[in-house]
């Protein structure tokens, strides 16, 4: 495990177009909040995590090389991280990781991205493929995450009202949520099945906005944590997990990916029952169909028990494990920052900072990231407790 | 000195990045879309560790991380259909105009799954785990369009 | 099998952007629109950058519009290299491109492509600023006279948009 580690800071920028912010003003912002959050400056940080997603989106290769200064990386090691969508789950793991070690005491990890620097986000999605034996059919994000969940819904016979219902649960979270894109007042059932089909089976609504975010989190050795903070996030558990794309018996609903990065998480955490223990988890569901698929992947029911799960009202913000008070992935999704708002949103709750959002006592978090095709995860466990 | 006028802030800057490469297709990917080209047949690999069987073939089991290329094996171009998706967003890139279906078979005798386009039948129509059949190109270039799509099997 | 039988896949990835300067970097440009160099100067080490940045790298202070200053459109040569081989492909067709990014329009989005030689890439440090402008000094004239040292001053392009080639080259003065 290495040496312990606590989040002390954390800072966000708002999920929307940043038509008059450039990427480097942007993710600057996001580091200067998570600075005045600690009280640090940035000749406090020692070493930079950095996390972006494909280049395609924004056209400009080897960010770092832009981003570094943007960063307070002058003069220091900063260290690229890329994992797809779970690149900020990847950089957070790394920041913790360079502390954990011995190797700096004070660590910055920030990740964001612009998706809306290009016509279509489409375009840089299709770019993740392979030329010769996949990206033919361009598909993008919607319409591979299309295929995980009718295969989901048909595998176990859930109907495409669940989709719907889960969407609408985070939409209504969002509005408590400062950061958030999509908040949209009174959103119901009926306004959401009344959306267009796009790529069946998701509709509109259950589909994650286009955003611009960076988001930044400082992690602190155990011997600095005090002189900081009286409200820090003890990082607890931390797993990270890769898969192939074409491998043999790959079932689209059944992410054993995540089932193993859950359970190294929860060995390090000493979590025996995640459903019960847990008081507030992130998950990365940009399509709606997610949320119930990843119920399962971290354990909290068996495979196929997803649905049944949110029908008894547990994951809701009155329920006993509310997931995505802050409306998740499917209300914000700049895809590079994704993930790490997940790991934020986490840490925010433990530390009682969750603002509106707050889920009352919350003493153990979980904030999960995906990548790739549906290959990549990272949990961070964080708690109020040492 | 006349008025002396605001400058403008400009907004945006919009340019297209357009880079032409030559990937390379490998040794086994050169011979699988050979044998779609010539013969319209499809031919996988058996991992030599766990005995799965590939398509298209992966020079190495990502599960067993075993080579995989002690073997070559014809395989049907005959399955059952996973999963599948009606693309009705529009973006740049794509294979053909939507509305359009596509989706993952799992091809008689394999282990994994096989992502193609489904013709020939209306989208209502479509069910998971029907059965489908390749419908081959004519006019084969040696890629992954000598297959034009997938049909529900006769 | 024979290795002339391996394949290769001849492609390209076309994706147009429209990229945000920002606050400063649009005022930048803005002001290359009115043929004017504006800098920023940062109230901590008094640095001036020109071409505007958003941060200053040692101060990690963020430039705010009331930082510019307006610089003359000269400056001296700090290095050079004359450009003679063209190390790019071939220019693509524009209906090749046209037909990668539809149903975007080339016309809206056009395509970004290295100048022809012979050019020679210049590290310029404008007159009053402590950072060094990356451009170009074009013409055979031109290129005969460069020296590092040189005093070079902007030739404007006719049309300008708003973009950094509205400062079209520099030329020897």
């Amino acid at each position: 495990m290495g040496r312990r580690v606590a989040v002390v800071g954390v800072g966000m920028t708002e999920n929307k177009s940043h038509w008059d912010c450039s990427m480097p003003a942007l993710y600057r912002l996001a580091v200067t909040r998570a600075l005045a959050d600690c009280g640090l400056t940035h000749k406090d940080i020692q070493a930079v995590s950095f996390g972006q997603s494909p280049e395609y989106f924004e056209g400009i290769n080897h960010p770092e090389k832009w981003l570094a200064e943007a960063c307070g990386g002058y003069l220091k090691p900063v260290f690229r991280i890329h994992t797809g969508g779970t690149v900020g789950g990847s950089a957070a793991i790394g920041g913790y990781y360079l502390v954990a070690s011995g190797m700096f005491d004070v660590v910055l990890a920030v990740s964001g991205n612009k998706l809306n620097e290009t016509a279509s986000a489409q375009i840089g999605l299709g770019t993740v493929y392979d030329p010769i034996i996949g990206r033919q059919f361009n598909t993008g994000a919607p319409s591979a995450v299309a295929l995980q969940s009718l295969r989901y819904m048909s595998k176990y016979g859930y109907n495409e009202d669940y989709g719907i219902r889960a969407a609408v649960q985070n939409r209504q979270n969002a509005m408590n949520n400062p950061y958030a894109q999509l908040k949209i007042p009174g959103y119901n059932f009926e306004m959401a099945k009344s959306t267009p089909m796009l790529c069946y089976p998701l509709r509109l609504a259950d589909m994650c906005p286009t955003s611009d975010a960076a988001c930044a989190m400082i992690f602190v050795a155990e011997d600095r944590v005090r002189k900081i903070t009286d409200r820090p996030a003890w990082v607890r558990g931390t797993a990270a997990t890769a898969a192939g794309v074409y491998y043999a018996d790959r079932d689209w609903a059944v992410p054993i990916e995540l089932r193993k990065a859950a359970e190294i998480a929860y060995k390090q955490a000493g979590i025996k029952d995640p459903l019960k223990e847990l008081d507030v988890v992130e998950l990365y569901n940009a399509f709606s169909w997610q949320e119930l698929v990843w119920y399962e992947g971290i354990g909290l029911c068996d495979w196929g028990e997803g649905g049944k799960l949110f029908d008894k009202g547990i994951t809701a913000m009155t329920g006993s494990l509310p997931s995505n008070p802050s409306g998740g992935t499917l209300c914000a999704n700049s895809i590079g920052a994704a993930a790490m708002f997940r790991k934020a949103e986490a840490a925010l709750q433990v530390m009682g900072k969750a603002g509106a959002r707050q889920v009352q006592g919350a003493k153990l978090s979980l904030g999960h990231g995906w990548g790739g095709a549906i290959q990549f995860h990272t949990i961070m466990v964080f708690g109020s407790e040492k | 000195m006349g008025v002396n006028k605001m400058t403008e802030i400009i907004k945006s800057v919009k340019r297209t990045n357009y880079v032409p490469y030559r990937w390379v297709y490998g040794r086994d990917l050169s011979r699988f879309f050979l044998e779609t080209k010539n013969n319209q047949k499809l031919y996988g690999v058996r991992c030599t560790k766990c005995q799965k069987v590939l398509v298209p073939p992966a020079e190495v089991c990502g599960v067993c991380f075993a080579p995989t290329y002690k073997e070559w094996i014809p395989v049907s171009d005959h399955g059952v259909l996973n999963t599948y998706t009606v693309v009705n967003l529009s973006f740049p890139g794509q294979p053909t105009n939507p509305p359009y279906a596509y989706g993952l078979v799992h091809l008689d005798g394999t282990d994994n799954l096989f992502s193609h386009m489904i013709g020939e039948v209306e989208f209502d129509k479509i069910k998971p785990n029907m059965r489908v059949q390749a419908v081959w190109n004519p006019d084969p270039k040696g890629d992954l369009f000598d297959i034009k799509y997938f049909k529900p099997e006769e | 099998m024979d290795s002339n039988q391996y394949r290769v896949l001849e492609g390209n990835i076309s994706v147009p952007y429209r990229w945000t300067p920002g606050d400063i970097y649009g005022r930048f440009l803005g002001g290359l629109k009115e043929k004017k160099i504006l800098g920023f100067r940062c109230p901590e080490c008094k640095k001036v950058y020109a071409p505007a940045t958003d941060i200053c790298t040692a101060c990690y202070y963020g430039f705010k519009p009331e930082d510019q200053v307006e610089l003359p459109d000269a400056g001296v040569v700090k290095s050079f290299t004359v450009v003679r081989a063209n190390l790019w492909p071939p220019k693509p067709d524009p209906e090749v491109v046209a037909k990668a990014i539809a149903p975007t329009k080339l016309e809206d989005h056009p395509l970004l492509w290295p100048p022809a030689p012979p050019y020679a890439l210049v590290s310029v440090k404008i007159e009053g600023a402590d950072t060094e402008f990356i451009h170009m000094v074009k013409g055979e004239r031109n290129l005969g006279k460069l020296k590092v040292g040189s005093k070079v001053k902007a030739v404007w392009a006719e049309q300008r948009e708003g973009y950094l080639l509205d400062l079209d080259h520099f030329e020897v003065a």
